[in-house]
């Protein structure tokens, strides 16, 4: 027999080829038939495939969820978009300009000034919303 | 003619319906067929199986044609997985060269593999090819029907190497198929 790896590799693959294809070919009696010789019950046989599959989808969910938190967690260090780091003084700019258009905005702007509240939140999600809406980029310029 | 079109393939939720929907004998033929895809890659068949799924409900992984039974496609997610780990090996650890990275193998060879692979370094694809025939040693048609199989050859071919009526070919078949299964096949599966 060819001792090449390569052809090994290829060895190995059409011999599970073919004991595949004879798999496939059993039929259902046959399939449970064997089952139960080599395993026992060929319903616990299946369930615990069904629970080696839920596994993996399980397996699968629990790391897409650790990725989300890590995401989360650098997004929240790295402080969010960069028009969230602009300076409180251009981030007024930018409020004032969309103000200008918007009375309703323009007059919770005043009232806030007016009681001396601090708005930096409110700032913050009126810029997000901004960004999400894709009125202006990541950066604070209007698109 | 309306047809489903070739891209189309099942999103994660109908995937695990799919999944879910799968009959206790396509459980139990997956399972048999995760084993003999593993032979060879390091890997159990259980964790080939397990690694199928998951490929298939990444983002940017393996898709699951809405026209191909599910059972199916995870077959071939397999055997296409499994190919992939075997050639990893082989281009690793070429033959011959002593893995000599200015030789022409050598180049091809990935001298640094990752921690994750190192484990496959303990793999010996022909040890594995080894071992399968050591155990039909003493059953001259089960090894007619392994050698004929590894080499692609037809039943006739193998029933020339070595003579069998169609029965005896059938009983040797299967003596290989289960002899295999016991070999590679997967955890308890009860």
């Amino acid at each position: 027999m060819n001792n090449n790896r390569e052809e090994t590799r290829r060895q190995l693959e059409r011999l599970a080829d073919t004991l595949a294809r004879d798999v496939d070919q059993l039929t259902d009696e046959e399939v449970l038939q064997e089952v139960a010789e080599e395993h026992g019950d060929p319903e616990k046989a299946a369930l615990a495939t069904k629970n080696l599959i839920q596994e993996a989808i399980t397996a699968h969910g629990k790391r897409r969820l650790a990725a989300a938190r890590t995401a989360y967690q650098a997004e929240r260090e790295r402080g969010g978009s960069k028009a969230f780091r602009l300076s409180a003084e251009r981030k007024r700019e930018l409020i004032d300009r969309f103000a200008n258009n918007d009375n309703q905005l323009r007059e919770k702007l005043t009232m806030a000034a007016r009681n001396q509240e601090d708005m930096e939140a409110d700032i913050d999600s009126f810029l997000e919303d901004l960004v999400e809406l894709g009125v202006i980029d990541d950066e604070g310029n209007v698109r | 003619m309306t047809g489903v079109p070739r891209s189309a393939h099942l999103d994660n939720a109908a995937f695990i319906a799919a999944l879910n929907a799968l009959a206790p004998t396509d459980l139990l033929r997956l399972r048999k067929k995760s084993g003999f895809r593993a032979m060879g890659t390091g890997m159990e068949g259980d964790d080939l199986l397990n690694e199928a799924v998951q490929r298939t409900l990444e983002d940017n992984g393996r898709n699951c044609p809405v026209d191909v039974p599910v059972a199916v496609y995870l077959d071939n997610a397999m055997r296409s997985i499994a190919d992939g780990e075997r050639e990893k090996y082989a281009r690793r650890r070429p033959v011959g060269d002593g893995h000599d990275e200015n030789s022409p193998v050598g180049k091809l060879a990935d001298g640094n593999p990752s921690p994750a692979h190192a484990a496959l370094d303990r793999i010996e694809l022909q040890r594995v090819v080894d071992r399968i025939q050591e155990i039909f040693a003493d059953d001259p048609q089960a090894q007619a029907v392994v050698i004929g199989d590894m080499e692609g050859w037809s039943p006739e071919e193998i029933r020339e190497m070595e003579p069998m009526d169609d029965k005896q070919y059938a009983t040797a078949r299967k003596r290989v198929r289960r002899a295999l299964e016991r070999e590679f096949g997967g955890r308890d599966q009860t």
